[in-house]
Formats: C-alpha cells, structure tokens, sequence
C-alpha cells in the first residue's frame, strides 16, 4: 500500500514537472525572478 | 585626503604580499596598531625617518619593535616600507592598504542561476538585494540553466538562496 503511494506520489510530481515546463511562459517566468528579487531584499 | 600616487602604489604592493602570505586580517591588524604608534611617538618617528641613520639601523628598530609580536609578514612589511625611505609616509600607506584590504574582504561572487536571461536591470535590483542580505559588495554571475524550470538560485559563498521552481518542486516530492 505503501509502495503504491510512493508510485503515485512519484507520478505525480513527474507530472507536474512536465506541466510546469510546458506552461512556464515568459510572463510567469518574469514575474517569479521578480517575486524573487523582491523577497531576497526584503529579507 | 586622497592617496597620492605613490602612497596608493605602496598600499597595492602590501595588498599582495598580505593575500600572498595568507592572514590578511591579522596582518591589517598589526600594521594599523604600528602605524598608530608611529604616529604617537616621536622618538620613533625621528629614528625611522632620519636619513643620517642607515637602513640597515632603521630597519633593526623595526624589526625590534614587531619581531616576536607580529607575523615574520607584518615585519617585512613594515621594514620594507622604511629602508625604502618612505617612513614618512607610513601612517598614509598602511591606512590605505587597511581600506583597499577592507574592501576586498567585502566583496563576493553571486552564481545565479536562472532558466531565462536576466535583463541587466533585473541584474542590478538583484545586486542590490543580494548586497542587503549577505552583507557584502556582490558581483553577480548569471548562468541560464534551464533545470531550474523558473525562478531563481543565488550562491554566495556557503550561502543558498533557492527560489528555484525545480527546489520547490523537490521540496513537493518530499512532502508527499
């Protein structure tokens, strides 16, 4: 049961994976190195 | 006052036999504490810039004063500095090699990690946020690797600042 799980748990973050490199355009692209910029000097 | 010429080649020459020798900031240190007492005292002050008094004797007053208490380096330094017939510049020297020194240590390499170019002025914000959180004077080098996915990962020195879509995506697997 366990096992199945993790082959799930597996799956699914592939799959992610492949939807974030796929859907990553540059606007989203953009605007996450400017969330990041933002919060580094925040910190 | 600005540093002279001569007094600014004499800093740079110290700033590389001290990175040379290791012990930068020990070094620093005790040339500034030398400096210091030179200035304090006029006894000194007239052995090590009296041109009557060979070199050989004005270097022994200084490797009498510092042989023992400070690095073998410090003493050369020092001593190098005196049989060169530059006593009197000595304070003006040895504290522009503390800042030029001070400087140096403050300065640090980011690797940045990105899966797009940055846009030089992307670059500078970012420079200016990295200068904020580690403290130091960062030059930043952008490499684009497209495993980040999206985001950014800074590296200075020991320190990781990963807002990476791959890091969060790794941190998911975790979770799970």
């Amino acid at each position: 049961m366990g096992d199945l799980q993790s082959k799930v748990a597996e799956l699914s973050i592939e799959l992610a994976e492949k939807v974030v490199e796929r859907n990553l355009d540059r606007q989203t692209q953009t605007a996450l190195i400017e969330s990041y910029i933002n919060q580094v000097g925040s910190n | 006052m600005p540093a002279t010429p001569r007094v600014e080649a004499y800093a740079h020459a110290l700033l590389e036999v001290s990175r040379a020798e290791g012990h930068m900031g020990d070094i620093q240190d005790e040339l500034f504490r030398f400096a210091r007492t030179f200035e304090g005292s006029d006894e000194l002050r007239t052995a090590l810039t009296d041109p009557a008094l060979p070199t050989e004797r004005r270097v022994s007053v200084v490797e009498d004063l510092l042989g023992g208490k400070a690095l073998q380096a410090s003493a050369a330094l020092a001593s190098f500095i005196v049989a060169a017939g530059r006593a009197s510049e000595l304070p003006a020297i040895i504290d522009r090699f503390v800042e030029l020194a001070a400087a140096e240590q403050r300065r640090a390499v980011a690797e940045v990690r990105s899966a797009i170019e940055l846009t030089p002025e992307q670059i500078e914000r970012l420079r200016e946020a990295l200068n904020r959180a580690t403290g130091k004077d960062v030059e930043v080098k952008v490499v684009v690797d497209p495993s980040v996915l999206g985001g950014v990962v800074a590296r200075v020195g020991d320190m990781v600042i990963d807002g990476s879509v791959r890091h969060r995506l790794e941190q998911l697997r975790e979770q799970i």
